[in-house]
């Protein structure tokens, strides 16, 4: 009987693979990434690689001697408390807290301020709460340290906001309507996002991470690369990361532009040098996983288009490696086997600047 | 202007999503002497098939392709009567699609397109609309048994799609199975999900739903 590894479906579950099976599912999804994106192959090499981290014996793995890579963690601190209604892990502790514990403990390169809400819009009522935390954080740690938040363009939409529903309007053929509503929302979520940054700025903030840009669609990344423009404008020495929600720009627009590119359609290699040309320091792509495939043909798809993104980007490269995005399967808590692999395959194969 | 030139019209049209433009060159063709299956089969659903294709290659966007289905519908409300008194009193064209969106759901974008999509392509369209209990799915279904039906319904959620299986069980205990094909869509709808459910087919998208449910019906 053929040896068999233990491998994980992009749910989590545990599933038993050849080593052939393995192979034809990393390839199956290398052509999936090949084919949507227009981008080439992995080479034979780079195949028996990815094989090679699969088939590793050990419960985890890590990168070679001299190939570590910085990493940056975004909502952390939150993840440590487990009683504001969210996932942590049930460690009371402090924002403050928490970014020390991820400084002095965890070894994390950079860090990230962010409120339980992680939207732009709900931190504007809050921003003095977050201005001071931002600078009691500052005062007793030395780690660069963003403001985080996502764009999140849907709190702009009925009933959240102030601007009607363009699922609602295109449900009722009005696309004319839906694409202007999209196109108001866009606007005032530049204006919120560079409020937010001018006064987390002036009370000690290193940069901005723009988290997960586009989850509202071309809008949203519109949006964002906008506002990266104007902070950029006004803070010549900002760091600014612009991270991705998925890896194709979905249209709910369809026609919106940024300096002559249309946003709609664009895949992790596209999003980069655009992200680059708004003024961002560094792009973090993202690929989303299949919960219904295995985590071998997850890894396949998730570095081809990783590593053209790398490739085509004038800007560092910081992929989001976490829960249902970079190969790593769909859990709450990914389990490290899972972790540990997808993130040695994207630092040594795709040849990310950091995670 | 030849019949081609006007056909190329047509299709270039349904591309361009030209709504008002559509009903107009659909009766300057019926004009000009072509009839209403010409102008279907050589114009419009020509243009539906670029646009589907343009679509699956992510080179337009679900505005884009809502915009060409309205175009389209814009000529069906001028040809579906003409080919209604075509018709004899028994041809029951492709077939009536019933589409719903099931019990617990209210996510109707999917569904509206593609019940705009089979309405495009012929089918006279029962729209239920959202959060169809499976006993009315049922009594509609038996109110057209022995015609040409087909069940379309729709389900975002995962929570909400376990209800499609109760829908293929229910219609087998009323005897009812053989008398529909049924087509399911959604997010979380998949090939093998249909095999475990013993329904007919589901489709990737809006205009791949209108192709699969034409081959369905032959």
């Amino acid at each position: 009987m053929a040896t068999e590894y233990k491998l994980r479906m992009g749910d989590g579950k545990r599933i038993f693979m050849t080593k052939e099976q393995i192979i034809a599912d990393l390839k199956e999804g290398m052509a999936d990434a090949a084919d949507l994106g227009s981008i080439p192959d992995l080479s034979a090499d780079e195949i028996d690689k990815l094989v090679d981290i699969l088939t590793m014996p050990s419960r985890m793995v890590g990168v070679e001697l001299g190939k570590e890579v910085p990493v940056t963690h975004d909502i952390g601190t939150i993840r440590l408390d487990g009683d504001q209604g969210n996932s942590g892990v049930g460690i009371p502790s402090s924002r403050l807290v928490g970014v020390m514990m991820h400084e002095r403990a965890f070894g994390a390169d950079t860090m990230e301020l962010g409120h339980i809400d992680y939207s732009f819009k709900p931190a504007k009522p809050v921003i003095a709460q977050e201005m001071q935390t931002m600078e009691v954080c500052q005062q007793n740690t030395i780690v660069p340290l963003f403001y985080g938040a996502m764009p999140n363009m849907g709190l702009y939409y009925t009933p959240d906001g102030p601007f009607e529903n363009p699922g609602d309007l295109m449900k009722a053929f009005k696309i004319k309507e839906a694409q202007e509503s999209m196109e108001h929302a866009a606007k005032h979520l530049t204006r919120d996002i560079v409020w937010i940054m001018q006064r987390m700025m002036a009370s000690g903030a290193d940069g901005v991470n723009f988290d997960t840009v586009g989850a509202a669609g071309d809008g949203d990344m519109f949006a964002s690369l906008h506002a990266i423009e104007a902070l950029r404008k006004q803070y010549p020495d900002m760091y600014i990361e612009a991270g991705m929600a998925g890896e194709l720009m979905l249209g709910l627009h369809g026609e919106m532009e940024y300096d002559g590119t249309v946003l709609a359609g664009l895949w992790p290699h596209q999003q980069a040098p655009l992200a680059a040309k708004a003024g961002a320091n560094v792009f973090g792509p993202v690929v989303n996983t299949n919960t219904s495939r295995s985590g071998a043909w997850n890894l396949g798809r998730a570095v081809t288009f990783i590593k053209q993104a790398v490739k085509d980007s004038p800007i560092p490269c910081h992929v989001n490696m976490g829960m249902g995005v970079g190969g790593i399967p769909m859990l709450e808590t990914p389990t490290i086997d899972a972790v540990s692999r997808a993130s040695k395959a994207m630092v040594e194969i795709a040849g990310v600047d950091g995670i | 202007m030849s019949n081609q030139e006007m056909l190329d019209k047509l299709r270039d049209i349904i591309v361009s999503q030209n709504i008002t433009g559509c009903a107009a060159a659909t009766q300057e063709a019926l004009d000009a002497g072509l009839t209403a299956v010409e102008i279907i089969n050589g114009g419009l659903s020509v243009g539906m098939k670029i646009v589907g294709d343009k679509f699956e290659a992510a080179e337009i966007y679900l505005p884009q392709i809502m915009m060409s289905a309205k175009a389209m519908n814009a000529a069906m409300e001028i040809l579906i009567p003409i080919l209604e008194q075509e018709k004899g009193p028994n041809d029951e064209g492709v077939g009536l699609a019933i589409t719903y969106v099931q019990e617990g759901d209210i996510h109707d974008i999917g569904h509206r397109l593609v019940t705009t999509m089979l309405g495009a392509n012929g089918f006279k369209i029962l729209d239920m609309g959202v959060d169809v209990p499976n006993d009315k799915i049922v009594e509609e279904v038996a109110k057209y048994k022995g015609k040409k039906v087909l069940l379309v319904g729709s389900a975002l959620m995962t929570t909400s799609m376990l209800g499609q299986k109760d829908t293929v069980s229910m219609l087998a205990e009323e005897g009812l199975r053989d008398a529909v094909k049924i087509m399911f869509g959604g997010a979380p709808v998949s090939d093998a999900w249909i095999a475990e459910i013993g329904a007919d087919a589901t489709a990737e998208n809006a205009a791949d739903a209108a192709r699969v449910a034409l081959n369905l019906m032959q």
